[in-house]
């Protein structure tokens, strides 16, 4: 027994240790926003000595965090409700075979959640229908590219829940509109909050599309920081307030939702 | 099924609930993804208006003969990246995985310290990294503070060492999510099969060798074909830390047919795209026929 011990504590150590080195960035990323300019120069990597809680308040004005929070949020959540009603309205009649070209239709769905992306003919595309720089263009094209991978898990969770509900609602003489909101939509919620989820996450963090797809003043959380580390790439302590203000509302939501944002990542991976 | 109760109008409902999935996917993925291979045989800017020319295959010409070097290098950096951040982040991700294990102590922490960096966000982790890699970072200050001065490097703008400094960047990026991965093949491994191997007197390299391993396999099909791939289009830090450079040495691929897009070559960087996506194709398939034959039935 004493020799599994040893080997539980060498096992802790060494994970304590790797655990360090993603943990130890982000401590000193907190180090380096609370220093002032001056400081910074003369101790860059010491200890922060005269705590200037200032940053954040210059980052935030400076930045444009309000604004750029307030199209994160508008976009994120309309993408995510977007992906979540359109993947869930497919995903039930593809996976109870309810069409005709239903087992067509899953497969052209899953495979394409292999299929390269054309930046360029999509770029194109956008500016010719008047999509280029519009929130619904933008919010179309993040439903669009969601939707595959949505509907591959909603239809694996679908084929997991016995049809006895569907049959017995049908009898009564539920129509497919009332059957898919009154039963289907509440049996997917968890599979559809997952699949929210994991929208609102990619939206949250892209920062190309933005960039391409928006205008300046239209434009998220992510390009905002791009374009404020443009205006300031001195000004190391005042970019990492920046940083650490954009990266806060991932951290708060990742601490509660941890377990559900891991296992819902890895569903795609793990049934493909 | 008792589907047949329903009228012709209900029937034509269903339909209707599956169009919007199907008219945005024609729209915004099917289309653009088969628009590369038409806009790959035009010249055009991408601006309305403008004059488009066709020009035949005059675009792969121009990526293989005139710009051949950059083609090249570009590509090389995709298989380089495959080398430095691919094939170590795979080992260190099945290390931590199996030191995970099933059931140590304090496994959901460490699961979820280690997955972290996968739900932060490219721009968020490269400005992260480019304070830490900066000349006079704390990196830098670690080698002189442990007595290596010789290895404080600028490490985002030499020619040498950048491409390492990204691929280890890309490593802290990514190990987290491949390890999510090998943990959950881990749990699908029957505890008997270990108990009935402890009986025999393996010990635990036999263990993970021949039991752990084999079994682990499918797992490693898909880790293995994610990593490849994503290293072969390895496009945010790159862009992010070094802009492709310097010099091109951490140019990829997709930072070349972004380069074209900025510059209004819209029919040249749809070829290079097409040009990328038949040499991923060739070797995802390749990999993964290779890999599925290493798979045992268990």
């Amino acid at each position: 027994m004493r020799y599994k011990l040893w080997s539980n504590l060498l096992t802790h150590a060494l994970l304590i240790l790797l655990a360090f080195l993603v943990i130890a960035p982000v401590l000193f990323v907190i180090n380096t926003s609370l220093k002032d300019v001056g400081e910074f120069y003369r101790n860059t990597s010491g200890l922060v000595q005269d705590i200037r809680w200032e940053n954040y308040v210059d980052a935030y004005k400076m930045a444009r965090i309000g604004e750029y929070f307030k199209n994160s949020v508008l976009l994120t959540s309309c993408s995510a409700v977007g992906v979540g009603l359109v993947a869930a309205m497919a995903a039930f009649p593809i996976s109870r075979r309810l069409i005709a070209s239903a087992d067509l239709l899953y497969a052209i769905f899953t495979l394409s959640i292999f299929l390269p992306g054309g930046l360029i003919p999509l770029y194109g595309l956008m500016r010719r229908t008047g999509l280029l720089y519009t929130y619904h263009g933008f919010v179309l094209m993040k439903v669009a590219a969601g939707v595959p991978i949505s509907i591959f898990i909603l239809s694996g969770f679908l084929k997991g829940v016995p049809q006895e509900l569907d049959e017995a609602a049908i009898v009564d003489g539920c129509g497919p509109i009332r059957l898919f909101f009154r039963i289907i939509l509440p049996i997917l919620k968890p599979a559809v909050s997952t699949v929210m989820m994991l929208t609102a996450l990619s939206v949250w963090n892209d920062f190309l599309s933005p960039f391409i797809f928006l205008r300046d003043s239209q434009r998220t959380l992510p390009t905002g920081l791009f374009t404020f580390q443009g205006m300031h790439t001195w000004n190391w302590p005042l970019l990492m307030a920046g940083t650490l203000i954009v990266l806060l509302p991932i951290l708060i939501v990742y601490i509660f939702l941890q377990r559900y944002i891991i296992e819902g990542t890895t569903a795609g991976a793990l049934k493909g | 099924m008792s589907t047949k109760m329903w009228s012709r109008w209900d029937t034509f409902t269903l339909y209707l609930l599956v169009a919007p999935a199907l008219i945005l996917w024609v729209l915004f993925s099917l289309y653009p993804s088969l628009g590369n291979f038409y806009y790959c045989f035009f010249r055009t800017n991408g601006v309305p208006g403008t004059p488009v020319e066709f020009v035949g295959l005059q675009n792969f010409a121009w990526a293989l003969s005139v710009d051949l070097e950059y083609t090249v290098n570009a590509l090389l950096n995709g298989f380089r990246f495959v080398l430095m951040v691919a094939i170590p982040q795979n080992i260190l991700a099945l290390l931590i995985a199996v030191l995970v294990g099933r059931n140590l102590r304090g496994k959901e922490l460490y699961r979820a310290i280690f997955f972290f960096p996968q739900v932060v966000g490219s721009m968020v982790i490269a400005m992260v990294w480019s304070l830490l890699l900066q000349p006079n970072g704390p990196i830098n200050e670690l080698f002189r503070a442990i007595g290596y001065p010789s290895m404080a490097k600028v490490w985002l703008g030499d020619v040498t060492w950048s491409f390492f400094a990204v691929s280890a960047v890309q490593i802290w990026v990514s190990t987290g999510y491949a390890m999510v991965i090998y943990i959950a093949g881990l749990q699908g491994i029957p505890d008997e099969i270990y108990e009935a191997a402890v009986l025999d007197g393996a010990n635990s390299w036999q263990r993970f060798w021949r039991i752990t391993l084999p079994l682990l396999m499918p797992a490693v099909t898909i880790n293995t074909l994610l990593s490849v791939t994503g290293c072969l289009g390895l496009f945010d830090m790159p862009y992010l830390l070094t802009q492709g450079g310097p010099l091109h040495t951490t140019e990829t691929m997709p930072l070349l047919v972004f380069d074209k897009f900025l510059g209004g070559q819209h029919g040249y960087g749809s070829a290079l795209a097409v040009l990328m996506f038949f040499i991923v194709a060739i070797i995802a398939l390749v990999q993964t026929s290779i890999l599925r034959r290493m798979e045992v039935e268990m």
